[in-house]
């Protein structure tokens, strides 16, 4: 029985380690810029471009349907939908775009880099790596870490668009909503912008490090690749909310924005 | 001490707004926002109806088919070792979100 609570234990700080290591490699090589050439443009392919298609669809999807049940909840109070697109667009901006952007990527970018990095632990390329004397974190997590650190902000942005254009579409087909009364940018305020600008960087960085600590931290064969996978996808996910909620508090608090 | 001298001011404006304007983010309730829990809970029972919790068991019923589906078809396809396994789970993830996606705006437009 202590055997068990023992091993446990000692697991549960060799992780502990594993991730403060990650962490705090992963931000000080990315300042003095330890990486290797060109991989970074390389993963900004990957996490960028390759996931266009991904967020389009997804937050346009959810534009439409964020609008369509707002407008039906507004028909059955007052019946004035002229103030739905002003909100939308406000809370769009500082809340929805963002994170669930991020939510998008948590999936998709995390188990990526996770399923990468963990496939490479199993088939003791990393073990290679360290032979050489080549950190693993400086070679393979410092490039997604400053990748996704650009593409995600960009993302968020397309993103945004998209479930504006899409949702003013619903507006206007389903309820008859002018797309000139629906495009009413006078309640964003600069507030709303930097708590959407930070989001996107805390969410940027967050997701590599979380899904590069659960690839590395990957054991077994191809099941330990699949076990690290699904791993990342829940951390990331979990600290993208986590996250979403410490920036809203900070916001809100500090210059009010959102109200 | 700067960093924390807003705050009460903030939550005070904060609440002023609120209450004149109604509510926005409910699920603060009276911890915040000086919105009465009964008030809250009461606002759930006027709202809700059968076909509310019917809608919610169609499209949970519906998005578990999809997940399994989508899921079970890059596990069966799985080519090449470790590598191809972790191929798999990020396609069996992007693709399960975005039928989840897809089905809830066609749900939400057939069933309001």
């Amino acid at each position: 029985m202590t055997g068990v609570i023992e091993r446990t234990l000692q697991r549960a700080a060799a992780e502990v380690g594993l991730f403060r290591r990650v962490l705090f490699r992963t931000l000080a090589s990315a300042v003095r810029g330890r990486r290797p050439r060109g991989e970074t443009l390389k993963q900004m392919y990957q996490i960028g471009n390759r996931s266009l298609l991904f967020v389009c669809v997804t937050l346009g999807f959810i534009g439409m349907v964020l609008v369509f049940q707002t407008c039906l909840q507004v028909n059955r109070i007052t019946g004035d939908l002229s103030q739905v697109g002003g909100e939308f667009i406000k809370i769009l901006v500082h809340e929805f775009g963002p994170s669930l952007c991020a939510m998008m990527l948590a999936t998709r970018v995390g188990a990526g880099i996770a399923a990468e990095v963990g496939s490479m632990v199993v088939t003791e390329q990393v073990d290679a790596l360290r032979m050489n004397n080549v950190d693993p974190i400086d070679y393979l997590i410092v490039p997604r870490f400053v990748a996704s650190l650009a593409m995600t902000g960009v993302l968020a942005t397309i993103g945004v668009a998209v479930a504006l254009g899409m949702g003013a579409l619903t507006a206007w087909q389903s309820f008859h909503l002018n797309p000139v009364v629906f495009f009413d940018f006078s309640r964003v305020r600069g507030g709303d912008l930097i708590t959407g600008g930070l989001k996107c960087l805390a969410y940027g960085g967050a997701i590599p490090i979380v899904a590069g600590f659960c690839g590395l931290s990957a054991r077994g064969g191809s099941e330990g690749v699949g076990n690290a996978t699904t791993r990342a996808v829940i951390s990331a996910s979990f600290v993208v909310i986590l996250l979403d909620f410490l920036i809203s508090g900070l916001a809100l608090f500090t210059w009010q924005a959102g109200t | 001490v700067p960093a924390i001298r807003p705050i009460p001011s903030a939550r005070a404006a904060f609440q002023t707004r609120i209450s004149a304007r109604g509510s926005h983010t409910r699920l603060f309730g009276k911890l915040l926002l000086g919105v009465e829990l009964s008030s809250f809970l009461h606002s759930f029972a006027d709202n809700l109806k059968p076909w509310d919790l019917g809608i919610g068991l169609i499209k949970a019923s519906v998005f578990g088919l999809s997940i399994a589906i989508t899921s079970c078809h890059f596990g069966v396809n799985v080519k090449g070792g470790a590598v191809g396994v972790g191929r798999a789970v990020n396609d069996a993830v992007v693709s399960a979100a975005v039928a989840i996606m897809i089905s809830d705006n066609l749900l939400t437009m057939l069933l309001r």
